[in-house]
């Protein structure tokens, strides 16, 4: 009997001391602020931000051009998945074939559909007219 | 014989208060203090971190900082919650769900989840991080995009002692 008492006694014992070491709590609230920057606030970040975006190229001819600088430094070129490739930025695709042709717009002949990864390709035309020149077009 | 009965009176006068001061008596007494100890958080700065979609290395947050006065010699613990609406003790660390407008995970911790109080406030703050590599969600023409709507934007920290 004595020794039930004793052992009841030290459990309410460590109840009271259990309860006078979790006497209260108190807490606050706080928000998160975030500030994402992409597109040409991101190309125009401040130096060591991290990521450059060629605005230039990307998207105008199916391609996706992705230039990351500083921690990580990269150039990803590929198609836009399931999208027509056409290959055609930039260059000068009339060709003058002498004084008896007309100028020949080569320009968009060369065309790609859904490719994927990185691409090289170039057409040649030879030209066995008076002068013979060759023009090369070269696309990715 | 009116000056003998104020000679007489001025004696009788004169031993009366020489009776009175002729014993003290003293009882002690002892002072009983409750001191009911106990902490107070202050609400932490925002904690705030600016980041480009993508980027290589991983953000570090600024802010959160907030202080802990306690009772001198109180313990206590820190913790955080998801949300605001607090329960239990909270957890050192916190990964809540992705920000619900701009899409970008992060991490919340504490600079220490314990102490002891001294009486005056005690500095403390709450560390952010944001993982490299993440694209984030922003259709803000020109592309800068705050969480500012955010629904899940609002966390707790927790002082139990």
């Amino acid at each position: 009997m004595r020794r039930k008492r004793f052992i009841a006694s030290l459990w309410m014992a460590g109840l009271g001391f259990a309860s006078s070491c979790a006497a209260g709590t108190s807490s606050s609230a706080f928000g998160i602020d975030i500030t994402l920057m992409s597109g040409a606030a991101a190309a125009s970040g401040p130096a060591g931000s991290g990521v450059c975006v060629s605005q230039s190229l990307s998207e105008q001819n199916g391609a996706r051009v992705r230039v990351v600088c500083d921690t990580g430094d990269f150039v990803s070129i590929s198609a836009i998945p399931g999208a027509r490739f056409a290959g055609t930025h930039g260059g000068a695709y009339t060709t003058y074939f002498g004084s008896s042709y007309r100028g020949v717009n080569l320009a968009g002949l060369g065309e790609f559909a859904n490719v994927a990864g990185t691409v090289a390709s170039f057409r040649v035309f030879g030209v066995t007219e008076s002068e013979g020149r060759l023009d090369l077009l070269v696309s990715f | 014989m009116k000056k003998l009965v104020i000679a007489a009176a001025t004696l009788a006068l004169g031993m009366s208060a020489w009776t009175t001061r002729a014993a003290t008596d003293s009882k002690n007494f002892s002072i009983d203090i409750t001191l009911t100890a106990v902490c107070t958080v202050s609400t932490p700065a925002n904690v705030a971190f600016t980041y480009t979609s993508n980027q290589g290395g991983a953000s570090t947050a600024t802010g959160g900082a907030f202080t802990v006065t306690c009772t001198n010699g109180l313990g206590y613990s820190l913790g955080l919650f998801e949300g605001a609406t607090p329960s239990g003790a909270g957890t050192p660390t916190l990964a809540p769900a992705a920000d619900n407008v701009v899409n970008l995970s992060y991490t919340l911790g504490l600079s220490a989840t314990s102490g002891t109080g001294s009486g005056a406030a005690q500095n403390f703050s709450v560390t952010g991080s944001m993982a490299a590599g993440q694209p984030g969600t922003c259709v803000t023409a020109g592309g800068v995009c705050s969480n500012a709507a955010a629904t899940n934007r609002t966390h707790t920290v927790i002082l139990t002692y």
